[in-house]
């Protein structure tokens, strides 16, 4: 009788312990997993949605602008959100260098309310167009200078961050313009190469 | 047997050009809990800036540069993917597929494997890769030229874009012709040198030197050489002693330069002057004929009003005034000058084209003023049109109406640097420099061409100075005594430019 209320008391004993290994066991786990999640959560941002079978992080981008005090061309780097795909790309490229620099040294020669009204690429994905709003011309201050400086801010950002492509159009308001302010032409394709 | 064992990571790390610690038998080196930060900058060649960066060293004992992922991709134009299930990176950009796990030394591009010498480390929020994985790896897949200067900690992307690729030499039964082809159209001017020589400058162009000295010099070439400036590549053609005149033209719409040597006539006595033709590509200012008529341009008129400056100052109206001024220091220099207009009158480009053809110009001087999006930027700069179109090989060769400034592309280089030494030493503005482009006023042009945006008149200095009725008849002498100089064949010397060379602006 007393062998046997003995034996119960380990069996409850050995029951505890194992229950509580575990459990310890458990949280261990629940801590290292956490942890680890944790930390690899801040480890990069990936800020795309993803569709089925699609890739989603971000790109790291160079925006071409111009220093504030001389002229010369003035870069940004940014980090923007993508899915791989070069009109969603090029798209939000151009979109983020009509917002304008951040820094203080630099300043945009796009005309403030430019606004990107569409992207286009060709079949072999080695040709785009992109259209802009009326302000890009009725913005823009005029002058070769001014005028060179928007075109090497458009055409330099897409050349340097879209390497696979060869030519770029401007079109504004869906229509090929002749110049921005009455000195450079504008109106053909510009091969990219030369504004790398 | 020891030895043995070694021998395979001991070659990995040569390999890799990474001095890995392999001392008393230890081979991986230890990761020091945040490394040690080094400044690493990124130069690039397209009139970028350099740009600099956070570099770490991970490893005790190994000197290899650590950037982390962000700066890795902004520098190679990447999309970086990550998955923290697996701890793996994917860096990709409508291209080559580049995964990278943390801590893994294993590296796939495309499918195939690659091991590095050190892992890629997360730390501090991001994954941090070796320089190795950059340059032996990440670089080559993406056809990107990179160099490291592990010295100088520095990133070079590219080199010089040369664009002044391949030379060949022909002998023909009476002739000898060099042919130089070119990644682009460019614009070209040939003039007899000193001493049997061909001074050939090449604007824009940067030449492959090798290439250049690989071309086997034969018939009436003795042989080629190279110079690099910063506007042009000038190569140097040394003749034989039976070379007569020679012939320079474009073919395949700027893209092939064809300079040909004929032979002295029979008979003749070898001659050290060597007797030059321009051809049709590039003829002198005045070259065929003595410069004497000189087109002014003043920018706008009309409904046209141009830049709006401080104080309610119209480009129409300010680059009339200089265009009088400069009018009147020509005539007082012996020139003949044409105003395309004279008044507040608006003239459509076409018009002003015509204009200046039909007087017989032999040069085009276009005056403009500038503007800016702000107020601080100032300084005079040039224009010429830069080289593209087919401009024909002979005296009858077709050449459409708006690529005839093609055919004086290069004299209208060579004087435009002319200008901008003198301009420079007058400092009367600051010279920011000659910059070719395409430029719808100055294509329809048959005569060399440069357009002038004097100043900014956005800038209160600049246009105070457009303002100032002396400094703007001390700008118009300038261009009166460039001109002027150019008619006579006297170039700028160095003691045009002054001691230093530059020129400020007040």
């Amino acid at each position: 009788m007393n062998r046997e209320r003995r034996s119960g008391a380990g069996r409850l004993w050995w029951t505890l312990a194992v229950l509580s290994l575990a459990l310890a066991l458990a949280m261990a786990f629940l801590f290292w997993y956490f942890s680890r999640g944790a930390g690899d959560e801040t480890l990069l941002p990936a800020v795309a949605e993803a569709r089925q079978g699609e890739l989603a992080g971000t790109r790291g981008v160079v925006l071409i602008f111009s220093d504030v005090a001389t002229g010369s061309v003035a870069s940004e780097q940014r980090e923007l959100p993508t899915r791989d795909r070069l009109d969603e790309d090029l798209r939000s490229v151009v979109e983020a260098l009509l917002e304008g620099p951040t820094g203080r040294g630099a300043c945009s020669t796009v005309p403030s309310g430019t606004r990107l009204l569409g992207v286009y690429l060709d079949a072999t994905l080695s040709e785009a167009a992109l259209d802009f709003s009326a302000q890009l011309v009725t913005g823009h201050p005029g002058g070769t200078t001014a005028e060179l400086a928007t075109l090497s801010s458009v055409l330099g950002t897409v050349a340097w961050n879209f390497p696979r492509l060869r030519t770029c159009t401007l079109l504004v308001d869906g229509a090929p313009v002749e110049t921005l302010g009455g000195h450079v032409a504008v109106g053909a394709p510009f091969e990219l190469r030369r504004w790398r | 047997m020891v030895r043995r064992a070694l021998l395979p990571l001991l070659l990995l790390g040569a390999l890799s050009g990474v001095q890995t610690a392999v001392r008393a038998g230890t081979v991986v080196p230890e990761l020091l809990p945040d490394g040690q930060r080094l400044q690493v900058g990124a130069r690039f060649t397209a009139g970028r800036e350099t740009v600099t960066m956070e570099g770490r060293l991970l490893f005790s004992g190994v000197r290899e540069v650590y950037l982390a992922s962000a700066d890795v991709v902004a520098l190679l134009r990447l999309g970086r993917y990550w998955d923290p299930d697996r701890r793996r990176l994917t860096l990709r950009a409508q291209g080559p597929v580049c995964e990278l796990t943390a801590g893994s030394r294993l590296v796939r591009i495309d499918g195939r494997d690659h091991l590095l010498a050190l892992p890629p480390v997360a730390l501090d929020g991001d994954l941090w890769l070796p320089m190795e994985c950059l340059t032996r790896l990440l670089a080559p897949a993406l056809d990107e030229p990179l160099t490291w200067d592990a010295d100088a900690l520095i990133l070079r992307f590219g080199g010089p874009r040369r664009n002044v690729l391949e030379a060949r030499i022909d002998t023909g039964a009476r002739s000898t012709t060099l042919r130089l082809r070119c990644g682009e159209p460019l614009s070209f001017r040939a003039v007899a040198g000193s001493s049997g020589r061909i001074l050939l400058r090449v604007y824009g162009g940067v030449v492959d030197g090798q290439a250049l000295r690989r071309t086997q010099a034969r018939g009436l070439i003795s042989a080629l050489e190279s110079r690099q400036a910063d506007e042009y590549a000038e190569i140097t053609i040394s003749l034989g002693s039976l070379a007569g005149g020679f012939d320079a033209h474009a073919e395949d719409g700027g893209r092939l330069i064809v300079l040909t040597v004929a032979e002295a006539p029979t008979g003749a006595l070898p001659d050290p002057t060597i007797r030059g033709s321009l051809g049709m590509a590039a003829p002198a200012v005045g070259g065929e004929r003595a410069l004497r008529r000189v087109v002014i341009d003043p920018g706008h008129g009309g409904l046209d009003e141009g830049r709006h400056g401080q104080q309610g100052r119209l480009e129409k109206d300010v680059v009339l005034r200089l265009a009088r001024d400069l009018r009147d220091a020509l005539r007082a220099r012996g020139f003949e000058t044409l105003l395309t207009r004279d008044g507040d009158e608006s003239r459509d480009q076409d018009v002003r084209s015509a204009q200046a053809n039909s007087f017989g110009g032999d040069l085009f001087l276009s005056l403009h003023a500038d503007g800016w999006f702000n107020a601080r930027a100032r300084g005079l700069t040039l224009y010429v049109q830069r080289a593209g179109g087919d401009v024909g090989a002979g005296p009858l060769a077709f050449v459409p109406w708006g690529a005839v400034q093609q055919r004086h592309a290069g004299a209208a280089n060579e004087f435009a640097l002319d200008l901008q030494t003198r301009l420079a030493a007058a400092d009367i503005l600051p010279v920011r420099g000659l910059v070719a482009g395409d430029f719808p006023l100055l294509r329809s042009l048959d005569m060399p061409a440069v357009l002038i945006e004097a100043g900014f008149l956005t800038n209160q200095n600049d246009a105070g100075i457009l303002d100032d009725e002396g400094d703007r008849r001390r700008l118009a002498a300038v261009l009166a005594e460039a001109v002027a100089a150019l008619r006579d064949g006297r170039p700028a010397t160095p003691a045009d430019v002054g001691a230093d060379g530059k020129g400020g602006g007040r």
